[in-house]
């Protein structure tokens, strides 16, 4: 009962079909620009606007388009960009003057100017965005002269010449923005809106184009950039949804620059072995992360200061690093991490001894467990990996006298519930927005009210501790005002009372790692972590 | 005269019955994400901001208001073709539907006329030749490609095509060095062609083929099923045995008579796999990193981005009650053995 006996079989049309079509794809690929680099990042830049970014991809692409007033060395020291000089600050500390760079244009051909530079200032405080609050303490911006700042402070305010670093208050012209609001809350106290395809800044390289779901970015250089201009001709940058999809557009070429952010630890393992392997480049940034383990102190039987001493002698940080992350996150026992001159090692190493001593005089151990709740992100792999690896640690070394109950949560709902008291213990990571040991310390320790020991209202609160402490937190307030060698001594003094108190426990610190292909040269971070983009060549 | 009446009484009842469903589903969902556990600012913020700065963005977001507040603005927003803005960029949801709802669709036509033609070509090609050679083949193909787990052969693929041969991009819908043609419609195969631009219709080609071969791959398999199942059926009835009792070839018997009559079924799978795929095919387009709707979805769901997800599942919802009610017509229209 043949059909078409005398034909080709239709099932075979398709594979005809399909065959030349999928070799015309394959041959035909579109040549890419030898002077340009294509960096692959995850997930979609949501806005490039200094103003409203928080995200590290978007920060990271400001960087690139912006320059901030003063760039942070990788020894931790200031250089002026968009300033001409350090500042000068009033011997009350309260008056800070910023002379700056002539000569700068903006991407449209305007010049920069004291102006141009208060504007994005007061912008990045005044229009509601997510970081506004970083410039809290700044009461005024004032234009002294064209090319000199002034600003008034509430109060002395010991890291605002780091925060001058930071990339989100890098300067944007009026021009980039529209008096035609979309959103009439977008707007706010700064009655201008963003136009979310356009930054018209100083940086080495302009915005030629952005798609409408902040999935790809070109950048090209900019020609009158007033520093050294980019080693490339631009930069393209890809987002893509998964870290397996970017491991694998590495590996075949399709991007020639990845940094570490949003990979899975097994596929930066893979990268890092490919790179000793000679196959990729690899650089590694100054840690600038960490992770700890936050501890409510208000509530029975973590209230009690043995108890939360013996968790912290019974947390086996090397076996950690080197079971879940695989050695590339590094231990810590500070809050601060080790690129700072104030980080310490405080909390106290591995003593299983030690913590039996502990829960003993608290009445456990010997046929009585404590039993401790530990909540996880659920959708942090290696938080999952530290609860279960710990909770098995104790099982065998420690099983009659502790015992982990790990619980996960989406991390969504999990910070909705963190300054609620939720969690008797729980894991999360931070890094800072800008580089200084206060922003380490502070967002954990502050708190705005206490009654009896137990912090009301504040970061404390926010980050689930509830810990007040009055000497910490005179420590806390007597370095704002200090010289560097003296805060460093008092941020020292600091983490010791803090480990004292125990309401939280340093496990690892995080850097930022970036692989290339091999023949792109001039791989870097500068000192606040940010990839160099325009360091970058083949 | 009664057929026709009954016909436009059928559409009428669909067409107003479309609003009320779509009002219990958008209020439906409203409800569900404030029930659901989760804030957005915390969603948003992290740790990383003060509770001043969190209560100021809570004003800001209008989130301070009472939920009768919020859901009368909503339900007024709504009617007035306002969907919103984004919590998380303050992006008009209204844009983000009009950059991904088109990603979603160029994915799941390419993918559907794959799916359907190789299927279909499976489905006939066993049907006309009963348990031989290449009914079997097609068989285990259906079934193979049926219970294939999505996210697995779509990594499977990725993995061979993309990262060891280097044939064909990894991931997203675009090569990264070239700017998409501006052209209004978002399809960016036919943006592509109408600007004339051979060098992004090829980029975007490139990037469609591995997305869509994939999904259309996972969806021959009930094509082929539902094809070959009704084929068969066909050829044992009495139509068609009149037909050959007539003289008539045997190729002129499948195509004239049983093929049309077969096909019916395999007309309304069609329309409910595009009504589905409006929605997106989330698994596919996470691992291809397609900006398409699903995709989107699946992030504002994590960052709890009330008007985003409210947006995108309400413009959704209504565009497949519209497929639905087409492919119904266009049945009823073809096989006047239906009734009303």
């Amino acid at each position: 009962m043949s059909i078409f006996s005398s034909q080709a079989s239709p099932s075979r049309w398709p594979l005809l079909l399909a065959m030349p079509l999928m070799l015309g794809l394959w041959g035909c690929a579109p040549e890419r620009p030898p002077g340009r680099i294509v960096v692959g990042t995850r997930g979609d830049v949501a806005t490039i606007d200094p103003a409203q970014a928080y995200q590290t991809r978007s920060l990271q692409l400001i960087s690139a388009l912006g320059d901030p007033l003063y760039e942070r060395r990788g020894d931790g020291t200031l250089v002026p960009r968009l300033a001409a000089a350090l500042p000068q600050v009033s011997d009350d500390g309260l008056r800070v003057r910023i002379p700056l760079r002539d000569g700068v244009v903006f991407h449209d051909g305007t010049p920069f100017d004291a102006e141009a530079m208060a504007f994005s200032l007061r912008r990045f405080r005044d229009a509601g965005g997510f970081l506004s609050f970083l410039l809290d303490n700044v009461a005024a911006v004032v234009v002294t002269n064209p090319l000199e700042l002034e600003l008034k402070l509430k109060e002395p305010y010991a890291p605002l010449l780091n925060l001058l670093s930071f990339a989100g208050l890098t300067p944007v012209s009026a021009a980039a923005y529209s008096e035609d609001c979309p959103n009439e809350t977008a707007a706010d106290d700064a009655s201008l809106c963003f136009r979310p395809d356009q930054f018209i800044g100083t940086g080495p390289y302009r915005l030629s184009y952005r798609n409408a779901d902040g999935t790809q970015h070109r950048l090209d250089r900019f020609p009158d950039y007033w520093g050294e201009p980019a080693r490339n001709e631009g930069i393209d940058i890809v987002s893509l949804d998964n870290s397996t999809a970017l491991f694998g557009a590495l590996q075949n070429g399709e991007v020639d620059v990845l940094p570490s952010s949003g990979l899975e630890v097994e596929h930066q393992l893979e990268l890092s072995r490919g790179a000793a392997a000679g196959d990729f480049r690899e650089v590694v940034s100054p840690p600038l992360g960490i992770e700890v383990l936050a501890i409510a102190t208000d509530r029975p039987p973590l209230d009690a200061v043995a108890v939360r001493r013996a968790l912290a002698l019974s947390l086996p940080r090397n076996l950690l690093s080197q079971r879940v992350s695989q050695g590339l996150n590094a231990p810590l026992r500070s809050l601060v991490p080790d690129q700072f001159p104030s980080a310490t090692s405080s909390w106290p190493e591995l003593n299983i001894a030690e913590a039996r001593e502990q829960l003993t005089v608290e009445g456990y151990c010997n046929g009585n467990q404590l039993q401790v709740p530990f909540t996880f992100r659920s959708n942090v792999p290696t938080d999952q990996l530290v609860a279960l690896t710990w909770q098995e640690f104790l099982s065998q070394e420690l099983g009659d006298c502790l015992a982990l109950a790990p619980t996960g949560l989406e991390s969504a709902t999990l910070y909705e519930q963190l300054g609620k008291g939720a969690f008797s213990m729980v894991i999360y990571d931070w890094s800072p927005d800008f580089l200084d040991p206060e922003n380490y310390l502070r967002p954990f320790l502050g708190c705005d009210k206490h009654v009896d020991g137990v912090c009301e209202q504040g970061p404390a609160v926010d980050s689930g501790t509830f810990w007040f402490d009055p000497q910490a937190d005179a420590l806390l307030a007597l370095q704002q005002g200090q010289a560097p060698a003296a805060r460093t001594a008092t941020l020292v003094d600091l983490q010791a009372a803090v480990a004292e108190g125990v309401p939280y426990i340093p496990l690892w610190q995080t850097s930022r790692r970036v692989w290339s292909q091999e023949d792109v040269r001039g791989l870097a971070h500068d000192g606040s972590g940010w990839l160099r983009f325009s360091a970058l060549a083949r | 005269m009664a057929l026709r009446l009954n016909l436009v009484r059928y559409v009428a009842s669909r067409l107003c019955l479309a609003p009320v469903m779509l009002w219990v589903i958008a209020s439906l969902v409203f409800l569900l994400l404030r029930v659901a556990p989760g804030d957005p600012i915390d969603a948003l913020l992290g740790t990383r901001a003060t509770a001043a700065a969190r209560e100021a963005l809570r004003i800001q977001l209008g989130l301070n208001q009472p939920l009768v507040v919020q859901y009368t603005t909503y339900l007024h927003d709504l009617l007035t073709g306002n969907l919103g803005y984004s919590l998380a960029n303050q992006e008009p949801v209204r844009a983000i539907l009009a950059a991904s709802l088109p990603a979603s669709l160029e994915l799941g036509t390419v993918a559907l006329l794959l799916g359907a033609g190789l299927g279909m070509v499976a489905g006939f090609s066993g049907a006309a030749r009963p348990e031989g050679r290449l009914d079997l083949s097609g068989r285990l193909f259906g079934i193979a490609t049926y219970a294939l787990p999505p996210f697995w052969a779509a990594m499977v693929l990725q993995l061979c095509f993309a990262v060891w041969l280097h044939w064909l991009p990894v991931g997203g819908r675009f090569p990264a060095t070239l700017q998409p043609p501006e052209t209004p419609t978002g399809f960016y195969v036919l943006n592509a062609v109408m600007a004339g631009d051979g060098q992004a219709l090829l980029g975007t080609l490139r990037h469609l083929a591995l997305p869509a071969s994939t999904l259309g791959l996972l969806l021959s398999g009930i094509f082929e099923k539902v094809l070959r199942l009704n084929l068969r059926r066909a050829m044992r009835s009495d139509y068609v045995e009149a037909a050959r009792s007539r003289g008539l070839s045997e190729r002129r018997v499948i195509l004239r008579h049983a093929l049309p009559n077969a096909l019916l079924p395999v007309l309304t799978l069609g329309g409910l796999t595009v009504a589905s795929l409006i929605g997106g095919a989330l698994l596919i387009e996470v691992t291809f990193s397609w900006p398409g709707i699903a995709l989107r979805l699946q992030q504002a769901i994590s960052q709890r981005d009330y008007p985003v997800v409210q947006g995108v599942v309400v413009v959704v919802a209504g565009l497949v009650v519209m497929v639905t009610v087409f492919v119904d017509l266009l049945v009823a229209w073809i096989d006047p053995r239906i009734r009303f």
